[in-house]
Order: structure tokens, then sequence, then C-alpha cells
């Protein structure tokens, strides 16, 4: 074999794997940077914090809704299971949990009438859970995103979904 | 970051095409590859799985012209598949355009008289008063984004049969747009 065609060859591998590398690792790039951004100088983890009206001014994240009111919980499981919990609407509504990897491992509809739903989360070795009517989501690493979105195109329903905010929880079971 | 290494505009193995507009049925799930996650983490983070919410982009026209600020078009459409839906408008890096008015959505509660809808994309309001609209002012090249929530599951199952998607028609446009 050639110089030539071995060093071909090793720069086509060296290239896919880097390409590789690159593509595996974006998902979790994004979502540190991400969780670096949204918890501010406060390092606010594991309580909801309420965000401001999507606008072009404020885009926390690509892609948001202007129709909806966003609230985060940074989940952070290094201290045990977080329960997480967010009152109904009438409008639509929704609590999501996302893992370290972007993927959406939990989605309930937050549909209703001013009652709390809400989901245990614990990573997959977390044992030690309460007798509980709540359901268990696995993360596979001990930090991810909760989410409650609520359909408030406007300042009143967004006050009102605001409002709503404290009668929910985001906090390490104790 | 990274758009580079991704084939847009929805990079995935299995597309929902239906007439201009892309999904991908994966989205948030184990099942979505690491193109479609590469993809979603940079143009669509915590984007929710289909059972929650399914995402269409359209980023041309009706006749497959690229959208662009230069030009104005009508959106129009009937009756969508969920039980709320939206259409947004996001420039090439996946923003909402720096434009001022406030007009960067149209969702189903701007829907006020029966099942048929539409309104003009166009960088100053429509001189129709009664047309509902929203602002592609400095947007560039963009694309509109379909939020369907809570999507019935006759839809998720055969999404080609069961949606009819909105026509994006071109009005007018500028120059050389």
């Amino acid at each position: 074999m050639s110089g030539r065609v071995l060093f071909l060859i090793t720069t086509l591998v060296t290239a896919a794997a880097v390409h590789l590398f690159v593509l595996l690792n974006i998902p979790t790039f994004v979502m540190v940077r991400a969780i670096d951004l949204l918890k501010g100088e406060d390092n606010a983890f594991n309580q909801w914090l309420p965000s401001a009206p999507i606008t072009p001014e404020n885009q926390p994240v690509v892609r948001a809704s202007p129709d909806l009111a966003y609230t985060v919980c940074l989940l952070d499981l290094s201290g045990g299971p977080v329960k997480v919990t967010a009152a109904t609407w009438p409008g639509y509504g929704s609590l999501s949990i996302f893992d370290h990897d972007t993927r959406n491992v939990h989605a309930s509809s937050l549909r209703g009438d001013g009652s709390l739903s809400g989901v245990i989360v614990a990573t997959q070795d977390q044992q030690t859970l309460p007798n509980t009517d709540l359901p268990v989501v696995r993360l596979s690493d001990e930090t991810g995103i909760a989410l409650i979105r609520r359909l408030a195109p406007d300042a009143d329903s967004r006050a009102q979904s605001d409002a709503l905010n404290p009668l929910g929880g985001c906090s390490p079971l104790t | 970051m990274g758009a580079g290494l991704l084939p847009g505009p929805i990079s995935r193995a299995k597309p929902v095409q239906i007439d201009g507009w892309e999904s991908d049925w994966t989205i948030g799930s184990e099942a979505s590859g690491p193109y479609l996650r590469a993809w979603v983490a940079r143009f669509g983070l915590l984007a929710l799985r289909k059972s929650e919410a399914v995402y269409f982009i359209a980023d041309t026209d009706s006749d497959g012209k690229p959208l662009s600020d230069g030009c104005t078009y009508r959106v129009s459409g009937g009756e969508l598949p969920g039980f709320w839906w939206s259409v947004t408008l996001y420039d090439a890096d996946g923003y909402l355009p720096s434009n001022q008015g406030g007009h960067l959505s149209f969702d189903s509660t701007d829907v006020t008289d029966g099942k048929s809808w539409s309104f003009d994309v166009a960088t100053t309001k429509p001189s129709d008063p009664e047309q509902s609209w929203i602002s592609n002012e400095n947007a560039g090249t963009f694309d509109l984004t379909l939020r369907i929530y809570e999507p019935h599951d006759d839809f998720l199952g055969a999404p080609t049969e069961r949606l009819t998607p909105p026509m994006v028609q071109r009005l007018t446009c500028r120059g050389n747009a």
C-alpha cells in the first residue's frame, strides 16, 4: 500500500470519527448550554422558573412559541429523586420531562380544572421512592429539564398561568 | 454550531411529507436517529413527542420557491386534527425575526368565523383591516412551523390521509425577490 493511499484512508477514517463524535454530542452540548443559560447566577435547580413572554428580544431557546407561557425547572437528581407537580389549566397545557440528551422522556396533558398533576423523576439506580400514585420517570443522568407549557397568547392569560405556578412544586423528595 | 452537519430542514430517515410540509414522527422519542436528534437540538430544542405534539415545517411556497421577506404570502386552511394548533414564522436560524408589533404567530384561537381561515405574511399590516397577518419583516429566508398539540390518534396513524395542511400562496414580491 503506497503512502498516499494510507494517508487517504487515515484521513477518511479520522474525518468519519470526528463527524460521528460531533454528531452524537451535539444534543448534550446544546442541552448543557441551555441549562447554563437558564440557571442564571442563582444556580437555580429544582425550582420552577417562569419565563418572560417569548418575543424577538427574549428567546431563551431556539424555536420557542410566542403563544405559550413556559415555566421551566432544571432538574438536579444528585441529591435524590425530584417530585415535579404542576397545576392544570383550562386551555392547552402540558408537563414534559427531557433528559440531558434532549429526549422527551415524559409528556402529559395539563388540561383540567386547576388540580395538581405530576411525576417523580429519578435516575435509573435511585431505588428509594415513596409510596405514591405519581408515575416515576427515569433519567439516564442526574440532570434534565421539566417544562410546563400553557396556552397563553396574551398578557392576561399569561398572568393567570404565572399565578398557578406556586401551586405546583419541583423539589427533592425528603 | 453543528448546522453544517445537518441536511435540512428536518434531517430524518422516514419523514412525513404532505404538500410541502415536513415532519418526523420520531421527534423526541427513543426512535429518533442521531441526525434528527442533532437537528432538534440545534433547531427545535425541547420538542415534544408525537403523542403530545407534532411539528411540520414549510420553507417553500406552494410553487416550491423559498419563503422570503421580499414577498407577501397568504396562508389558508381549514380544520386541523388536534386540540390546538399554531403557525409561527422563524428565520433561517430558528428564531423569531426582529420585528415590531407582536404579529408573530397565528393560532386556532384566532379562527373567528367557522372552520376555514387565512392570514397574510407581510412586512406591513394588510390594507384590509379584517385580514389577520403575521410579520416577515427582517426575516430573510424563513420557514413556517405548524404545531398541532394533542393530535388525534387517527391522524397520527395515517397522517397523509388525515391532514390537509395549510396552503402557502405567494401574492407579490419586491424587486428580485
